[in-house]
């Protein structure tokens, strides 16, 4: 077998191609000693999965030496081993040197796991996912004959609850002055529609979880008290009847500030710097201002506009605000350049709630020669 | 086999990101030591890997590489890994590290999409509240507008340590260096080979003597300086390159545009712990890094970026995802998918002419594509309904070159897709998507038979859509039945 018959088998192996007239069944699959091929099954959500492949590289006509494997499914993962008749392990390094190379007594195993916690309590029908094993000549060391052996795996995933809208809490921007609030619903499924649950709790203190019985479901509501700014993670449990399992449910959130300016607090003013600028070239030149504080009015000043130097710029930067429809505590600040400066400039736009008192929102500015 | 839940339960759930691989950068042979006498290891056992637990002074480092244009996950599929706004959203979790390393190949190409891609990736890399230390300059990063990318890019800390650019303004350094707990730690970025239309005597770049630019690199640097090196190449090179780098730097971080799937585990080349970042931001790499009596340390944990399937948006921190959703609307406003189309020339050099152009002749194919529930005939269709879905876009999709590319006939060639309304017969997966633009043929249809384009074989024709992580269900075997059409009988020679 030349090097490229592992890649033909490749095709072959995800194909069984010759299927002329489709309404046949297709051909059962030939298992050999190059058939990396496993089903898995349905696992139930939470538990995991492991199947280990003995690798002959000795059926292969050439020497190969085993690099790498890769797997496509995203709650999967595999490695190559090579064992002793002992149980001694090493992994393999991906080097392509001699250590890739069994010693005496040694085997090659590819462990694959699945791991079905990884994902969210949600049913998965059985599908299909294909990967492969790296191999390197073992005479070829600049990489260029490298092969792929590949593989099947077939796995389902079964979820003994109904988690509706969420299976994973995200309050998204939670302001500082503001709550969070969420709700989903929770009941067994079609196979278990007597699953009752119990309690629920989140292992971080911002975030409080309280469960409900609902009609015919559970409802489970989650309350975000801001603190620390930034991204934040948590978990919450739930318990139920169902021995050895117990629900999980991911919580993101990032508290942000009251003034916030977004995605980023900056803006930058593309222009050629020997003349005034249009005000349709200014059209994208904007960032969002929000006040989240429902206890102020939603409006900003501009207290000023200054350069990194100290330098007033406000005789060469135009900047008004604009309502966002449907969001009445953000506007959209522009800016627009007026003309007058020899260099590009940088500096920042500071805007106030309340004139020198502040609180303020600065805004970083470059102005941007564009020539 | 199956592992008993309650066993592992305590273990397997510490969030989202879980994988914790670690792995001790040793001898290179170390993983675990059962016993002697054990039997040989039953199925069910799971083995044990030596943990090694890194001191509290170690660097903590997140790496990532290879981002090849990937902002995002398509979408296309479920279960896709990546994206910045999940990054981000990780990164601001993580409260405990001391730099933050993004390797380079920020784009796959170097299209107007690509730059407006660029300039969003490193509004959030760099401009947002968590900044990153250092970015790396790869291959295809220099295939980019050189001003503009200079532009881009001027205040980030961009690190090409072998690379001496002409390009006036050329903002990448010989090392950015950061005070981590009273240690200096200097982050280096070599680049192993040019892209070849950046090989001729008119290029604009050139690559130092690795050795030159590695000394230049440390100039100045006392003994307790730690030094990562980032390496873009493939892993053979790389390899080859560590034992020039003398004295031996403290890590190097591999970006290899062919290592889909990075491991946390280090491996020791020449005493140097070697780590790869993957590819398409699918996966962030926690480091921690030290030094002992045998030489740099370095243990790891791999942090894959899943997104919720119910969560709008598959979730990620919001102000990134408003900095990739305004740059979608962007890219819309730009007419980019305009500007880009029709660019480039067509497989045969003949001009597209839409799938009715073949019915008269092909009833039977044309039968088969168009058959109701034809994924490919609806292609088009399928982007349209997704993009009026809030759950799972809530941006234009019709407009976004990259994923329209895969939805219709001759996207960038000349006489293919431009736009719905300008030729609605080239919406959706017709049949010159895969035989190639059909008007040679319609005009003689015995002198110019149409194969597949480039004569490759099928399955590689399917891949360039339906790739690992567009379509990871996706087997040729069980589709290819579903598309084929075979030849009309009356074309059949007997």
């Amino acid at each position: 077998m030349r090097p490229s018959a592992l890649l033909i088998l490749f095709v072959a192996a995800c194909s069984a191609e010759p299927a002329q007239v489709p309404a046949n069944p297709p051909p059962a699959k030939a298992q050999g000693p190059l058939t990396l091929e496993h089903d898995f099954g349905v696992i139930p959500h939470g538990e995991i999965r492991q199947h280990e492949f003995p690798l002959d590289l000795k059926q292969l006509p050439e020497d190969y030496l085993p690099l790498r494997v890769h797997i496509d499914c995203s709650c999967g993962h595999a490695d190559l081993r090579w064992r002793t008749a002992t149980g001694q392990e090493r992994f393999v390094d991906g080097a392509g040197t001699a250590l890739s190379r069994g010693g005496p007594g040694e085997s090659l195993v590819l462990s694959v796991v699945i791991d079905s916690s990884m994902k969210e309590a949600i049913d998965l029908a059985k599908t299909t996912s294909r990967g492969f094993v790296m191999l390197q000549l073992a005479t070829d060391l600049t990489g260029q004959s490298r092969i792929q052996w590949p593989m099947l795996l077939r796995f389902g995933i079964d979820a003994p609850v109904e988690l509706r809208p969420f299976a994973a809490l995200d309050f998204g921007r939670v302001p500082q002055s503001q709550q969070g609030r969420l709700m989903t619903t929770l009941r067994g499924d079609a196979a278990h529609p007597k699953l009752r649950f119990d309690a629920a709790s989140c292992d971080h203190p911002d975030i409080q979880v309280a469960l409900e019985p609902g009609e015919g479901h559970w409802v489970l509501r989650a309350t975000c008290q801001p603190r620390d700014l930034g991204n934040h993670r948590a978990l919450v449990t739930v318990g139920n009847d169902l021995p050895g399992y117990l629900l999980r449910l991911q919580v993101t959130w990032k508290v942000v500030p009251d003034l916030e300016a977004t995605p980023l607090p900056k803006l930058i003013v593309q222009a050629p710097l020997a003349a005034e600028q249009p005000l349709a070239k200014a059209a994208g030149q904007f960032v969002l201002v929000a006040d989240h504080d429902l206890a102020r009015a939603p409006e900003f000043a501009v207290h000023q506009v200054v350069g990194d130097a100290g330098r007033d710029l406000s005789p060469h930067i135009a900047t008004w605000f604009e309502p966002v429809p449907e969001q009445p505590r953000q506007h959209r600040l522009f800016a627009r350049y007026l003309g007058g400066l020899q260099r590009s400039e940088r500096g920042s736009i500071v805007l106030t709630k309340n004139g020198a008192q502040g609180p303020f929102l600065p805004i970083e500015l470059v102005v941007f020669d564009k020539k | 086999m199956k592992l008993r839940p309650a066993a592992i339960l305590p273990l397997v759930f510490v969030a989202a990101t879980l994988v914790a691989t670690f792995a001790q950068c040793g001898d290179g042979r170390a993983a675990t030591a059962p016993g002697a006498g054990v039997p040989p290891m039953p199925a069910t056992q799971e083995p044990k890997p030596t943990v090694t637990v890194p001191p509290k002074d170690s660097i903590r480092l997140l790496v990532s590489g290879a981002m090849s244009g990937r902002l995002e996950p398509c979408g296309c599929a479920s279960g896709q890994l990546g994206g910045l706004a999940r990054r981000m959203q990780h990164i601001g979790e993580m409260r405990n590290y001391d730099l933050l390393l993004e390797g380079g190949n920020l784009v796959e190409t170097n299209t107007e999409l690509d730059l407006m891609k660029l300039y969003t990736a490193k509004s959030v890399l760099f401009d947002m509240q968590h900044r990153y230390d250092a970015l790396g300059v790869g291959a295809k990063d220099l295939l980019l507008p050189p001003a503009e990318y200079a532009a881009f890019l001027g205040d980030a800390p961009l690190v090409a340590t072998n690379l001496a650019h002409k390009t006036e303004g050329w903002p990448g350094k010989p090392f950015i260096e950061k005070d981590v707990r009273g240690v200096k730690v200097r982050v280096v970025s070599f680049l192993l080979a040019l892209p070849k239309e950046l090989t001729g005597a008119e290029s604009p770049v050139s690559l130092l003597a690795n050795a030159e630019a590695w000394q230049a690199a440390r100039a100045g640097a006392d003994a307790a300086t730690r030094f990562v090196v980032m390496a873009h190449g493939d892993d053979v090179q790389i390899r080859a390159l560590i034992p020039q780098l003398q004295p031996a730097p403290d890590l190097v971080v591999g970006v290899d545009q062919g290592y889909i799937e990075p491991t946390a585990a280090a491996t020791p080349v020449a005493g140097v712990p070697l780590v790869f970042t993957g590819i398409r931001g699918r996966v962030l790499l926690s480091l921690s890094l030290w030094r002992d009596a045998s030489g740099p340390r370095a243990v790891g944990e791999l942090i894959p970026l899943p997104g919720s399937r119910t969560v709008p948006g598959g979730g990620g921190d919001p102000n990134v995802r408003d900095a990739i959703v305004r740059h979608r609307h962007e890219v819309k406003d730009g007419n980019v998918l305009e500007n880009m189309a029709r660019q480039l020339p067509t497989p045969n050099g003949a001009v597209y002419v839409g799938s009715e152009g073949c019915k008269g002749c092909h009833p039977t194919a044309y039968g088969v594509w168009a058959k109701e529930g034809s994924k490919h005939f609806n292609a088009w269709k399928t982007l349209e309904v997704a993009e009026k879905d809030p759950t799972r876009y809530g941006w234009p999709v019709t407009a976004y070159p990259d994923c329209v590319s895969c939805h219709v006939v001759g996207h960038r060639e000349q006489s293919g897709f431009l736009s719905f309304a300008d030729s609605p017969g080239l919406a959706g997966v017709g049949c010159e998507r895969c035989h190639g633009p059909g008007s040679d043929h319609v005009a003689a249809p015995e002198k110019n038979r149409l194969g597949l384009i480039g004569g490759v074989d099928k399955s590689m024709l399917c891949i360039q859509c339906h790739d690992f992580e567009q379509s990871p269900n996706f087997l040729f075997g069980d589709k290819w039945p579903v598309i084929q059409h075979g030849r009309e009988p009356n074309q059949i020679k007997k």
